[in-house]
């Protein structure tokens, strides 16, 4: 029975990390350091030190996911715990620096991390709602079949046209040639469907944007209308409900790209801006203490 | 109805295989799921692409929406079917054939042979749909990260450092970032110049700043934290500037005005030493002695402490002076008539503002309290001085008058000598007699009933025919709170008048002490914060009025001119 991560253990790791962080303000609050609460008094330097820990253990979720026969607690657990207390981070942290920010390499440190956890926060949101929206998409098939299926409408639609004019063939050609999905950042996460057709004119091809076979069922739809011819019409419209089935696929292989592509892409963020906190987390205490 | 299926099979040689399958039911399915009656596994069919139903005397197909069938090379979504019908479904294609006997329905299923002909097969278009084929990596911008950020953030800046100032400079001077990002916060102002000179407090890596650099500027600027008589005073050497002076806060904490510096001590003054008589201090509001004064006592003048509110206090100044009567709202009599007086008519500000002038009998209380005693020469005054040179005064002013040296309309009633008359001797000697008599008279009068008794002690001395008086001294207390910084300047704001914290409309007699208890002050300052009690007053922590880091005004504190320390410690 599927069990979102974040329930993992009854919760075990978000009740870990609220009296973590309770512990933490109420400490906070009662400390009233001669100075303003800065890293260098001794709470400071305990919720640093407890803050770097934390660092470098959420880092080394990702050993632990490729050490396939490790028996140190299920992959589970250690993701769960890698949620929850990520997020008490980030209250640890901005505790640890007494609200003092300012354009230097701590703040920078703070900011990287920031990022981090906010990379991590879009990564639970998508990951609680887009792979349920990604299997009500592919319906059973996955892309490459999706691709099959389109390839099998496109011969099928040729067969069709056989009967009919030149001008359907090359128009089916045309539109099987011009269709373009995905090919840059911004097509697959808008989900957008990028296809052009050459369409024939009297003053030669000319290119239009055939997003959903939008230019050649309009272009069919036309010549239906100008159709006198009972068969012709017939088939027409045959190839109405093929081009619309084709669009349909599109459409399926395109959103499926984009729940992939919104999948992903907040690890990609994660991932690097990690390695850099780690620089410049290492950058920070050393410095501290470079300049005691 | 009764339904005969015949699947046929062509196999590799070319002959033809027949199975054949009977079902009796009212209707037949036909998709890709399993448990349907014709399963077609292929991805181009749903799981429940179609069924074959009876519809009156018709067989009737109809697909599940938004499946199609292609029937007879026509793409339909329902029909009914009658003998002879193609139906084209992914690779197979069911005919509807000739019903044997005992069938009602017959349909034969093979493979479609045009789907073997690919028409324009190519290959399948492959298109860049995920992050990873558009060019997205992780490794190479996780290693970037981390490499950049050690070596612009800790290497680079480490290695000149540590090879010395003009290397470190040029860094500075570089737009690559420097030490100068290792800054937690700005400093205070005060070190302002130093925002670019890390070296002259952070003197060695990963070495704590040292006293040492602080009083290479300080060192003769700073004074002693507290006298060296001090109980505290051994105690203080011992620690680190930083332990109370934190740099690259914000707010700037280096200027160290928290109570518990004091009061870590002054709550129980006994338990380190201080003197029994030492009272615990906290906090301005809560805990705080009421204020003891220094007074200058007659006659030896020595300085004498004494708490305000704990006792009747006198201040013994040898002098008569009624406050009330000169601030009588009235008026006083003056020589010019009614004068209603105030405050700055006597006590004038120094040029600090922070104290007041000392009263001077000539300047302040002479234009009513004039010294003439002879109404016939009212410009002629005797001097504010010894006793014996007033009598001698009056004695030289009679004696010439008396031999004729004035001649005034009073001259004549006096029966002096008229001017320009000749004197024998022995009448010369009657006339001085006279006029020291007449002296005499008029010295007892100013010195016991008007003038000098006004203001002063008079004891009579002498003999009836020589008197003498003696004025007691008069020495009025110039600062009664030496210990403490007042600035009175920044006190005269529009809502306080003198009156606010002096007492002076009442004050009847001049030993009157008018010097304001702490709950004056506590009106308007509150405690180290300025917030206890409920009542938002002036956060006043102990520095505010007690002089910390003490002697010859430190730049950084404002401090009232003129406070004399060395006079009012006791003992």
């Amino acid at each position: 029975m599927y069990e979102s991560l974040l329930n993992h253990a009854n919760r075990r790791y978000l009740r870990v990390s609220l009296w973590l962080c309770g512990i933490s303000v109420a400490l906070y609050v009662w400390h009233d350091p001669l100075s303003p609460p800065n890293g260098g008094t001794w709470l400071g330097y305990t919720l640093g030190g407890i803050g770097a820990a934390l660092i470098l253990w959420l880092t080394a979720l990702g050993i632990r996911k490729r050490s396939y026969s490790s028996a140190m607690g299920t992959l589970r657990g250690w993701t769960s715990a890698h949620v929850y207390l990520g997020l008490s981070l980030l209250l640890i942290s901005t505790l640890h620096s007494g609200f003092q920010f300012g354009w230097n390499l701590h703040t920078l440190c703070y900011a990287l991390m920031v990022i981090v956890i906010a990379s991590g926060i879009v990564g639970v949101v998508a990951y609680q709602r887009y792979p349920q929206l990604m299997s009500a998409n592919r319906a059973g098939s996955k892309p490459d079949r999706l691709l099959e299926e389109i390839q099998d409408i496109d011969q099928r639609a040729l067969r069709i046209a056989r009967g009919m004019p030149r001008r359907f063939a090359d128009l089916l050609r045309a539109n099987r040639d011009g269709t373009a999905l995905g090919g840059s950042t911004r097509n697959i996460l808008a989900g957008r469907d990028s296809s052009v057709l050459m369409v024939p004119s009297n003053k030669g091809a000319v290119s239009s944007p055939n997003s959903g076979q939008s230019a050649a069922l309009t272009w069919l739809g036309d010549e239906l209308a100008r159709s006198t011819d009972g068969e012709l019409s017939r088939r027409i419209g045959d190839l109405l409900s093929l081009l619309a089935e084709r669009r349909n696929l599109l459409r399926r292989l395109c959103r499926d790209a984009q729940i992939r592509g919104w999948l992903d892409i907040w690890l990609y963020i994660h991932v690097p801006v990690t390695l850099a906190l780690l620089g410049t987390l290492v950058a920070h205490v050393v410095s501290v203490f470079l300049y005691w | 109805m009764r339904i005969l299926i015949r699947s046929l099979e062509t196999e590799k040689a070319g002959a033809l295989r027949t199975q054949e399958r009977a079902l009796e039911s009212d209707s037949l399915s036909i998709g890709r799921a399993t448990d349907q009656n014709i399963q077609i596994n292929d991805p181009r069919i749903d799981l429940q692409h179609a069924r074959l139903s009876r519809s009156g005397s018709e067989l009737q197909l109809t697909c599940t929406p938004p499946a199609q069938v292609e029937i007879n090379g026509r793409l339909q979504r329902s029909a009914i079917l009658k003998v002879g019908d193609e139906i084209s479904l992914g690779p197979s294609l069911i005919k509807v054939v000739e019903n044997p006997v005992g069938y009602d329905v017959t349909l034969t299923i093979e493979r479609d042979v045009r789907e073997s002909v690919a028409v324009e097969d190519g290959p399948l278009p492959k298109f860049s749909m995920s992050l990873a084929e558009v060019g997205w990596r992780k490794r190479p911008w996780a290693w970037a990260g981390i490499s950049v950020s050690l070596v612009l953030g800790l290497v680079l800046p480490w290695l000149m450092v540590g090879r010395g100032d003009a290397s470190i400079e040029w860094l500075r001077q570089s737009v690559l970032p420097s030490d100068m990002q290792w800054t937690s916060g700005a400093l205070h102002s005060a070190h302002g110049n130093l925002e670019v000179a890390c070296e002259a407090c952070h003197e060695q890596p990963f070495r704590r700043v040292r006293n040492e650099q602080c009083l290479d500027c300080h060192a003769n600027t700073l004074h002693q934290h507290v006298p060296a008589d001090h109980p505290a005073a051994a105690n203080m050497t011992a620690d680190r500037c930083t332990t109370c002076h934190v740099e690259h806060d914000e707010p700037s904490n280096l200027i160290q005005l928290d109570t518990r510096i004091c009061s870590d001590c002054h709550a129980e003054p006994q338990s380190h030493g201080a003197r029994p008589k030492a009272l615990p201090v906290t906090d301005f509001v809560s805990q705080h002695p009421d204020f003891q004064i220094s007074l200058l006592t007659a006659p030896d003048w020595k300085v004498t402490r004494a708490r305000l509110g704990e006792s009747e206090i006198v201040e013994k100044s040898n002098l008569e002076f009624t406050h009330a009567a000169h601030l009588n709202p009235k008026g006083i009599k003056a020589p010019q008539g009614e004068v209603v007086m105030e405050c700055a008519d006597c006590h004038t500000p120094t040029e600090s503002g922070t104290s007041f002038k000392p009263i001077e009998m000539e300047q302040h209380c002479g234009s009513c309290h004039t010294l003439g005693f002879d109404p016939a020469e009212p410009k002629r005054t005797v001097p504010h001085g010894e006793p014996a040179l007033v009598i001698q005064t009056l004695i030289d002013h009679y004696s010439r008058r008396f031999l004729g040296g004035y001649s005034d309309a009073v001259a004549a009633a006096d029966g002096v000598t008229p001017p320009g008359a000749s004197l024998s001797a022995a009448a010369r000697a009657r006339v001085l007699g006279s006029a020291t008599q007449r002296a005499n008279q008029v010295a007892a009068d100013i010195f016991e009933r008007r003038m000098c008794a006004d203001c002063h002690t008079v004891t009579r001395e002498g003999t009836p025919t020589e008197p003498l008086w003696s004025v007691a001294p008069v020495k009025l207390t110039q600062t009664f709170m030496p210990k403490a910084r007042f600035d009175h300047a920044a006190h005269a704001t529009g809502e306080a008048t003198c009156e606010t914290c002096h007492a002076a409309a009442d004050a009847k007699v001049a030993s009157d002490v008018l010097m304001p208890q702490i709950k004056v002050c506590r009106d308007c300052h509150g405690g180290e914060t300025g917030t206890e009690g409920g009542q938002a007053r002036i956060a006043s922590p102990c520095a505010s009025c007690h002089v910390y880091h003490d002697k010859q005004e430190p730049l950084w504190i404002p401090v009232m001119k003129k406070v004399i320390r060395e006079a009012a410690v006791s003992q």
